[in-house]
């Protein structure tokens, strides 16, 4: 199988098709129809790790791109929703911004441990599915602004506690 | 539009509950099944391990804060 071009690779790259119909029908006021696109692309995110499995086509590539395509979309999704008044905007961007400092912490326990490994956090692959869900209220104006504050807060307590296992202790022998 | 308002506001209230139901659930389940498997002995020893109670207490944490939302939501509805 294509390292590259591959079914897995392909899901990853089609939840990209979910930011323009997000944007036009948030735009027109239809939010049922932003959060179908929300949801699908939560659901392709969900599948694609399970379709590498299937035809085993998992590899590297596929799991940086995974990683590049989560930020990028949901990092898509909160900023306009902030720019259309759904999020306020000082949590959206403070999320944002906290989980910027924290991919660089990343590369740089990448550089720590010599080699192409990524610190598995807990807490912060739970802290991701709710800043679906954050994306989710903000278009359904569910409690927006309360999930907003909350999930910054909580995201500030993971991201300290991730930069000093990252950082300050010592790497283990094996692999995380 | 799909649905009107309310059914909307329904359904996200629904699968709200529903998925913090799942996530509750496992990350209880993965508490239990974690803590005692070490004593405070191993707390400085084992870093993964210590991760992996972080992020169960990280995730009640999220799943309460959620309830709490949804609680105020339709308290303010």
């Amino acid at each position: 199988m294509n390292r590259y071009v591959n079914p897995a690779n392909a899901i990853t790259a089609a939840r990209y098709l979910t930011l323009p119909p997000f944007v036009h029908w948030l735009d027109r006021g239809q939010y049922q129809y932003a959060m179908l696109m929300v949801v699908v692309c939560g659901g392709l995110d969900l599948i694609d790790g399970a379709v590498a499995r299937l035809f085993n086509c998992a590899s590297g590539f596929g799991e940086l791109l995974d990683a590049i395509t989560d930020a990028i979309c949901f990092g898509f999704f909160l900023v306009v929703l902030g720019w259309y008044g759904r999020l306020p905007w000082l949590p959206v961007l403070g999320i944002i911004g906290i989980g910027i400092i924290n991919a660089g912490f990343r590369a740089v326990y990448a550089r720590r441990v010599g080699r192409a490994v990524n610190y598995r956090s807990y807490a912060m692959e739970r802290l991701v599915a709710y800043t679906v869900y954050l994306v989710g209220f903000g278009v359904a104006d569910f409690e927006a602004a309360y999930f907003s504050w909350v999930t910054f807060a909580v995201m500030v307590i993971v991201v300290l506690h991730d930069t000093k296992r990252m950082l300050i202790d010592p790497v283990p022998e094996g692999a995380e | 539009m799909i649905v009107s308002d309310l059914q909307f506001m329904w359904f996200v209230t629904f699968a709200s509950l529903l998925i913090c139901a799942i996530w509750g659930a496992r990350d209880v389940y993965l508490l239990f099944k974690n803590l005692p498997r070490r004593g405070r002995a191993a707390w400085k020893d084992h870093r993964q391990w210590r991760d992996q109670i972080f992020g169960s207490v990280v995730g009640v944490v999220i799943i309460v804060l959620g309830i709490i939302g949804v609680v105020r939501f339709w308290s303010t509805y």
